[in-house]
């Protein structure tokens, strides 16, 4: 598991900075910076606290790896949002929750789209379509 | 800062990844910034193939290549087959506009770490020659994924977003340590020509398009280039009537579309030191350009001429300046590359 500085490091390495602009920016020097990426210092939580601000990272993420303002995020989400036009679509099928929860969750699988039409959101899937593809499997 | 630059899509974006300054070209050093690291981690890369290969190795990306309707089926079977039965809403998925999807396998389902993402790449027909672009452009989407990779997400595909992946693709893609060597062997400093492009596509990726390959050219050309493509169009104000109330107007003289330029790209050699071509102008008769698009028989051509034939509507022309162009026919429409002659 990546320690913290070598989350630091990570970060500081996607956003194209050195030690020295990471430093600068959160008031630290950079040869401290380079011990606590190296492992080779413990860090208190006030400067650390000034370094994910400068990287614009969470402190839980810096210190632990995961994100506990994601998670809350991610529990809200498990009351499902159900979009109008599936919610439509699921009672005109008289569709179960379970198999529409199913739809979404396929429909959710897809995240990208190589397209030379705009392919809108959740709101313009044909879910009609979309059911009679997958429909032998819910 | 670019149109681009002012989309809320691509701000938010940017402010995703805590990026500061331009939105486009702070997401763009971000991908790169880490196909470095992952390039240096690996001790470098010896050509696309390889970059490829670490590239999706990393992002837990594999690529299913569709050249047939009997792949697709091919395909669906077997994702249906690991419990994804998601893969069999492809058969409408993969339209006619749609050239790649990308898949998130249900992670608790059996997927490998190989294989987390499963992005789909319809070659069949004309979509084959996008091949290799689509491939780095839904790279370019998994590039910008948070690191809470294991969230649902869901990006939207607005066509601004949409635009700034295919920036990633375009400069990752041609990635600037394997082709800038290759562009400097076959690209003596001269004029750059079509067969130039075409040496230098077939040096680095063979399966690249020529297009692609052009633009890739041309960004890291240090001298002027503007790329047009021409088809036959109305000047934007007629263009306005025809859709509007107002096309009643042209019942008794109605308007001809002329051969127009709606697509101009200049490089920034060509921006810095304002050679030009305005976007929709009138292409004349006399240039390489519409001999071309009237001439069926040929595919490419090319030729001198002067800008200064190229005329606006009020009469006024582009300044006077000694141009090599060539040109290549793509269906209804000519494209072309215009540089100075000193």
């Amino acid at each position: 598991m990546p320690t913290v500085g070598e989350r630091i490091k990570e970060r500081r390495e996607d956003l194209g900075w050195t030690q020295d602009e990471l430093a600068r920016k959160a008031s630290i020097s950079k040869s401290f910076l380079s011990d606590l990426e190296n492992g080779k210092r413990n860090v208190g939580a006030d400067k650390l606290l000034d370094i994910a601000r400068a990287l614009s990272l969470s402190l839980d993420f810096i210190m632990t790896g995961t994100n506990a303002e994601t998670g809350a995020r991610e529990s809200t989400k498990a009351e499902v949002q159900i979009p109008k036009a599936l919610a439509q679509f699921a009672q005109n099928q008289s569709l179960t929750f379970r198999e529409t929860l199913a739809l979404l969750e396929m429909q959710n699988q897809i995240i990208a789209h190589r397209s030379s039409v705009k392919k809108g959101d959740l709101e313009q899937v044909d879910w009609q379509k979309f059911y009679e593809a997958v429909k032998e499997f819910l | 800062m670019s149109r681009l630059d002012q989309e809320p899509s691509v701000i938010a974006l940017a402010a995703e990844l805590g990026l500061r300054g331009d939105p486009v070209e702070a997401v763009i050093g971000f991908c790169h910034a880490k196909i470095d690291r992952w390039v240096k981690g690996r001790g470098g890369v010896a050509s696309v193939a390889d970059l490829e290969s670490l590239v999706t190795e990393q992002l837990q990306l594999t690529f299913e290549e569709l050249f047939t309707d009997e792949d697709l089926e091919r395909m669906i079977a077997k994702y249906v087959a690991q419990r994804e039965p998601v893969f069999a809403s492809l058969r409408h998925g993969l339209d006619s506009s749609t050239f790649g999807t990308t898949i998130r396998r249900r992670s608790s389902r059996g997927a490998s770490p190989k294989d987390k993402y499963v992005a789909v790449i319809d070659c069949r027909g004309e979509k084959g020659a996008r091949r290799f672009f689509t491939r780095w452009h839904e790279i370019a989407h998994l590039l910008v994924l948070e690191r809470e990779l294991d969230a649902p997400v869901r990006r939207s595909t607005d066509d601004p977003l949409e635009q700034v992946m295919d920036s990633i693709a375009g400069r990752i893609g041609f990635y600037e340590p394997i082709f800038a060597p290759i562009l400097a062997r076959r690209h003596g400093g001269a004029l750059l020509s079509f067969a130039t492009i075409d040496a230098v596509r077939k040096d680095y990726c063979d399966h690249a398009s020529f297009q692609a390959t052009l633009f890739a050219c041309q960004r890291r050309l240090s001298t002027p280039l503007v790329y047009v493509e021409a088809e036959m169009k109305y000047k934007a104000e007629e263009e306005r009537r025809l859709r509007s109330s107002q096309k009643r107007l042209f019942e008794d003289d109605p308007p001809v579309a002329k051969l127009r330029v709606p697509l101009v790209v200049p490089n920034e050699a060509a921006t810095d030191q304002n050679f030009r071509v305005m976007p929709n102008m009138r292409v004349p008769e006399t240039s390489v350009i519409h001999q071309l698009h009237e001439d069926a028989s040929r595919e490419e051509a090319s030729g001198e001429e002067n800008l200064r034939s190229w005329e606006f509507s009020d009469g006024k022309t582009l300044p006077d300046c000694r141009v090599w162009i060539e040109a290549k026919r793509a269906g209804n429409r000519v494209f072309a590359i215009i540089q100075p002659l000193n």
